[in-house]
């Protein structure tokens, strides 16, 4: 989680945003759990960056289980916008 | 001075076929009725299985002028209760109109309110069809059903997600065991099958792409189902007299809320409302020889499930078969619990344990005999079916066989 990387600072800001979580506290190792993001928070801020971003988070990637870090989180979701905007250029 | 309760007739539709012969062979037979979707187009979405009612033709049960006001999950409310009505043969002879009730599921009239809104969404229509609010009504279906059997006394629907169809027959049990009513016709029925309730299915992330496994290792959620199970329960001394078969005795019931999360589900309720349903039937934990579980497949539900069943049955969970029957015929949600209780019904009646299909891989916290893909013998004395529903909403239901 390359935090000094425009595009990771905006999904970490919007994340922080959404979830009304301080973007201070969203580093990598963190569990989401441990901020107070349920399983159910973390569905729908799936899909506010879905929407958000214009990506598809797929059901069986690094997101599905109850131990999602932040890092992995944010990483996820700045891999599928590279994916998606290499596929563009 | 409380009345005791019998079963004295089944009905059933689901993806094990469309009645209880075929159903009770599909249990027997571990048969998995979970196939490709055919009544949806689902080319745009990821999950493309489900649990189907399939053969079903609504024309060979109600009149054309009639279909026009009764959605799927009506229709099929309306033709499970019929049958559980045949078998329980003159039931209703003699019975004073204020003494027989029907208690059923509240189930959204998905398809209505699909079809409608996307006529009037997505084409453009200036107005929905002129039924579509008489069909989406959640109390249609027990309306249908006392339009249909001749029922005039205390009728209405219950919500509680998938516990709908356990808290409706608990309810009409209550109503029986107290000697309000001498006869009940009670369960549920849903088809959630749409094109706009599986998107939104899907976009919960809760389904599994490739069948159903409960409580193996590598399950991946749930399937979606459609169906019905409907009863009838009299009051036994009035099925003895009249000569009644009393396929089993219904014993007890137990509720809880869990007051916690509104889709996650909660051990220590769970427990509690098996452990009521134990107490309320006087039975002790030892005395149960079958669980028919909630078993949704999903990662948290069943690994949840087992700590709940081992909290109230400690070491007796060793020796005490526990299986989802929701890997046969999927979940088919508010109709669930009227399902698996016609399914426990039937265990108790025939002495077999129903499978639990698709499971492929232990799961340590899943420490169960889960009747694994295969159908057993098995001479049950009592037996219990489990709902454990989205938001917390328990109902259990404690069943004795009766010779």
């Amino acid at each position: 989680m390359q935090t000094n990387d425009p595009a990771v600072a905006e999904i970490v800001d919007f994340i922080s945003g959404e979830v009304g979580v301080d973007s201070s506290l969203l580093t990598p190792d963190t569990p989401v759990a441990e901020l107070g993001i349920s399983s159910l928070d973390l569905i729908e801020t799936i899909f506010k960056l879905e929407t958000r971003f214009g990506i598809e988070i797929p059901n069986d990637g690094p997101l599905n289980g109850n131990d999602v870090t932040v890092g992995t989180l944010v990483d996820h979701v700045a891999d599928l916008l590279a994916a998606q905007k290499a596929k563009i250029a | 001075m409380t009345a005791r309760v019998a079963v004295t007739g089944l009905g059933s539709l689901s993806a094990l076929g469309n009645d209880v012969a075929a159903h009770l062979a599909g249990l027997r037979a571990g048969t998995v009725g979970i196939g490709e979707t055919q009544g949806v187009d689902v080319s745009s979405m990821k999950t493309k299985i489900s649990a189907e009612v399939r053969g079903f033709v609504p024309e060979a049960h109600f009149d054309p002028r009639q279909l026009g006001l009764v959605d799927r999950t009506s229709q099929f409310a309306v033709v499970a209760a019929r049958q559980a009505l045949a078998d329980a043969g003159p039931v209703l002879e003699g019975a004073a109109r204020h003494r027989v009730g029907a208690i059923f599921a509240a189930s959204v009239g998905s398809h209505a309110v699909d079809d409608s809104y996307r006529k009037l969404y997505a084409e453009g229509a200036p107005r929905p069809h002129p039924f579509t609010v008489p069909r989406a009504m959640p109390s249609g279906q027990v309306s249908h059903i006392t339009m249909d059997l001749g029922i005039h006394g205390p009728a209405f629907a219950i919500a509680s997600a998938c516990s709908s169809a356990a808290h409706a027959i608990g309810t009409a049990f209550h109503m029986v065991r107290a000697g309000m009513l001498d006869v009940a016709i009670s369960g549920g029925a849903e088809s959630q099958l749409t094109y706009g309730m599986l998107k939104s299915w899907e976009a919960l992330r809760v389904l599994s792409p490739d069948g159903c496994r409960p409580f193996s290792k590598d399950r991946a959620g749930l399937v979606i189902g459609e169906g019905a199970g409907a009863v009838v329960l009299e009051n036994l001394e009035r099925a003895r007299a009249r000569g009644a078969t009393i396929h089993a005795e219904l014993v007890g019931f137990g509720m809880s809320a869990d007051g916690m999360d509104i889709t996650a589900p909660d051990m220590a309720s769970a427990a509690a409302a098996m452990a009521f349903a134990l107490e309320d039937a006087g039975l002790a934990p030892e005395q149960v020889g079958y669980v028919s579980a909630h078993g949704t497949a999903t990662a948290l539900n069943d690994r949840t499930e087992t700590a709940a069943l081992r909290h109230v049955f400690g070491a007796h969970l060793t020796k005490l078969p526990v299986s989802s029957s929701k890997s046969q015929y999927g979940h088919t949600m508010n109709a669930s619990g009227a399902l698996d209780f016609v399914t426990t019904v039937l265990a108790l009646r025939e002495g077999f344990l129903p499978p639990t299909m698709g499971f492929r891989e232990f799961d340590p916290d899943c420490d169960l005999d889960c009747v694994p893909n295969a159908a057993r013998e098995a001479r049950i004395e009592a037996a219990i079916s489990s709902s454990f529903a989205f938001g917390g909403l328990n109902a259990v239901l404690a069943l004795k066989r009766y010779d």
